[in-house]
């Protein structure tokens, strides 16, 4: 078997299996988990309304802090933005969606997705070069850190690479990248990538308590 | 090797031209197209007319295994140079089972004649791949196997080329599950240089046209599957006259949809283009006629190793082979994650019990009076 | 039915390939001084070269159309136009059903293919003594 038909057959396969008994294990251990239970008199009746308040309002920062955040806030902005535009915007990706769902929906020029997966890595390179160089982010840091950035930019690079057919013949380029996506799957729900499904359960979790205490966000 | 050297007494290509009838100047019009066709430039494209004009004839013997005779078809359909230039004038041609009139056993001792007058010399074209369980048993012609045939003429020859993805990749013969134990040419010859000329069939100019630079500069530049890199150096997608829309985003969906009938690109169709290396978008079949995406059909991938087994000539190729039951196995691990999920849960609200009832019984606890 | 003709494909002209007119120009040139120094031949092919349509008809343009035109009828047929510029030859080979096999330019006082060869004309002369004799 040659490594393209290993990437897209068994490895993506294995890779699938972990990525969902992962997440479900993880989703359902935390929601499971118990919660103190709160005798208070609810201020509001709606949680529901202020968990999603939360989720949307927290995607914006605060003016206080938006001068000495503004470079991370960016960065960070255009990498995460990059990264839906380039994982559901490219057609190539959206068939491969469609290959597993059955959904699909109209897909955007490849020149436009090449300009946005170069400036995504850009973006992903800056973050590493800060972590790296600030002192306090840096000592918060650790491994998980560095290898989730690692699998998200792995499949950015050779997602380029073989775009542009730099670096080999495009079938072996191409299995390299399914590679690095099958990593990433199979890694997400293990180390910090998990924010993927956990951000909206842990603010949502937040607003939803904040609603209930009246207080204000 | 460098360059498979003639057989005893051999005219040189100019000679023989000009023997059977043909001026000069057919010769350098021969010499030319097929320039062009290989690419030379121009300082090359001079020394092959000096190369053909002085070089004797090499002899070349043609074995036909596990195949069905699609390669010689399209062998047959060579416009520039044509399989007549080619095998009267440019090579001499010892053996090959469906072209020469001799059969039997009168065919098979002319064959043993001009490999012995030019052992070590003479160029080694097969096609079909060769079964080699139970010494070679499922491939006999003329009381001898495939395998045994192979090994005996590969030892004197200068230079082997596997014509077609059965020789070259061990093509339909060895795709799953492989009944005879087919496998290529390159597999059981290791001590000769072996050009892979693959394709389902080969386009038939690359054949012609690899034979000429055979003879006149030795072994080209191969690739990582031994194909000479002039025709093989490019994927069908790099070169496709649909490529504009590829990058544009403009797909055909269906054989006859709307964007099928603008030229849209037939990547959602399970075109293969762009993971196959071959010529077909440059130098097309028949005489330069079409090629298959401009019938409006994608790629098969058909040079490549392994295409048949791939399985998925109407998949994207950026799909994954989920085969059958991806469905249900994605079901159990959903179970799998969930019943995981539950039993951490479990553990981490006993662990939080036991913790409480701890505390709760430390002397300092208000309730551990 | 549709034709592969009524298929729109819009083949993008690049303008690269109109660059490329200019560079070819003064590659023709040093050939022709080359030629006219030590006799060196100089040969292009056209289908090396990424010409577009646009490019390729802008170069035939410039190149002209000289004194001679001659066709040679072998392997199908070929044409020979010597350009504006004396010693840069075009020759377009076809075959038999007049598809094309290859376009070059050559540099040089005559192109190789219509020089008659020392060995054909051996070849002639003993046609033509035989036809001789079977008049006599
Ligand atoms: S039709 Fe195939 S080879 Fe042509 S551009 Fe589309 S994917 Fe590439
Ligand atoms: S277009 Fe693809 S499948 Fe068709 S002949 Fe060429 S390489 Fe083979």
């Amino acid at each position: 078997m040659d490594l393209l038909t290993f990437a897209r057959g068994p490895a993506l396969q294995w890779a699938l299996v972990i990525f969902v008994v992962g997440t479900i294990w993880r989703l359902i251990g935390i929601l499971l988990l118990p919660r103190k239970p709160d005798f208070n008199e609810p201020r509001s009746t709606h949680p529901w309304r202020g968990a999603l308040g939360l989720i949307v309002r927290r995607t914006v920062p605060k003016r206080e802090f938006a001068g000495p955040t503004a470079f991370g806030n960016t960065i960070g902005y255009v990498f995460h933005f990059g990264l839906a535009i380039v994982v559901f915007g490219f057609v190539p990706h959206i068939l491969f969606i469609r290959s597993l769902t059955g959904l699909h929906w109209p897909g955007l020029p490849s020149g436009v997705i090449y300009v946005v997966g170069a400036l995504t890595l850009a973006a992903l390179v800056a973050a590493l070069v800060r972590r790296l160089s600030h002192p306090v982010l840096r000592l918060l840091s650790n491994a998980d850190d560095y290898l989730s950035w690692l699998v998200t930019a792995a499949p950015v690079l050779t997602g380029l690479m073989a775009a542009a057919h730099w670096g080999g013949p495009y079938p072996r380029l191409l299995a390299i990248h399914v590679l690095s996506v099958c990593v990433l799957l199979a890694w997400l729900p293990f180390g910090k990538l998990m924010h993927v499904f956990l951000v909206f359960v842990a603010r949502g979790t937040t607003g939803a308590l904040f609603a209930r205490k009246g207080a204000s966000t | 090797m460098s360059e498979p050297s003639p057989a005893v007494d051999e005219p040189t290509v100019l000679e023989s031209f000009q023997q059977n009838g043909f001026s000069r100047r057919t010769f350098l019009k021969f010499c030319a197209a097929t320039a062009s066709l290989l690419a030379l430039p121009a300082a090359e494209a001079a020394v092959l007319a000096e190369n053909l004009a002085t070089k004797p004839r090499p002899t070349v013997i043609y074995l036909s295994f596990q195949e069905c005779t699609g390669c010689l078809e399209s062998l047959t359909r060579s416009f520039s140079p044509t399989l007549e230039h080619l095998i009267f004038n440019v090579v001499s041609l010892a053996y090959n089972d469906t072209l020469q009139a001799a059969a039997g056993e009168s065919a098979e001792a002319a064959r043993e004649d001009a490999m012995r007058k030019a052992w070590g010399k003479y160029v080694l074209v097969v096609d079909g791949a060769i079964p080699r369980p139970l010494d070679g048993a499922y491939c006999v012609v003329g009381g001898k196997s495939a395998l045994a045939s192979l090994q005996h003429v590969a030892e004197g020859a200068a230079a082997v080329i596997a014509v077609g993805t059965c020789a070259a990749f061990g093509g339909l013969p060895l795709a799953n599950p492989n009944p005879t134990g087919a496998v290529a040419v390159q597999d059981l010859v290791r001590d000769k240089p072996v050009i892979n000329l693959s394709g389902c069939p080969p386009i038939p100019e690359i054949i012609t046209g690899s034979v000429v630079y055979l003879l006149s500069f030795g072994v080209p530049e191969l690739d990582e599957h031994r194909r000479p890199k002039v025709f093989f150096g490019n994927t069908i997608h790099d070169r496709c006259y649909r490529r504009p829309f590829y990058d544009k985003g403009l797909f055909a969906t269906s054989f006859d949809d709307e964007g099928a009938r603008n030229g849209w690109c037939l990547y959602e169709l399970g075109c293969k283009g762009p993971t196959t290396y071959n010529s077909c978008a440059t130098m097309k079949w028949n005489g330069g006629t079409s090629f298959p995406i401009e019938s409006g059909h994608g790629c098969l991938g058909c040079s490549e190793p392994g295409f048949w087994d791939r399985g998925d000539f109407y998949h994207p190729l950026s799909t994954g082979r989920w085969g059958s039951g991806m469905g249900e196995k994605l079901a159990v691990a959903a179970v799998a994650g969930a019943v995981l999920g539950g039993a951490a849960a479990v553990a981490g609200r006993q662990r939080q019990k036991a913790r409480n009832d701890a505390s709760t019984q430390h002397p300092d606890h208000p309730e551990a009076k | 039915m549709v034709t592969l003709d009524q298929i729109a494909i819009v083949v993008e002209e690049d303008d690269a390939s109109n660059r490329m007119v200019p560079a070819l120009l003064r590659e023709l040139l040093d050939a022709l001084d080359g030629f006219l120094r030590d006799g060196t031949r100089h040969c292009l092919d056209l289908a090396t070269l990424p010409l577009g349509h646009a490019g390729r008809h802008a170069l035939e343009e410039a190149l002209g159309q000289g004194e001679i035109d001659a066709r040679v009828s072998v392997l199908g047929s070929s044409r020979v136009r010597e350009t504006a510029f004396t010693g840069i030859w075009w020759l377009r080979h076809e075959d038999d059903n007049g598809a094309l096999l290859c376009e070059q330019i050559e540099v040089t006082d005559l192109p190789e293919i219509l020089r008659a060869d020392r060995g054909d004309i051996e070849a002639a002369s003993a046609r033509l003594a035989a036809l001789a004799a079977s008049l006599n």
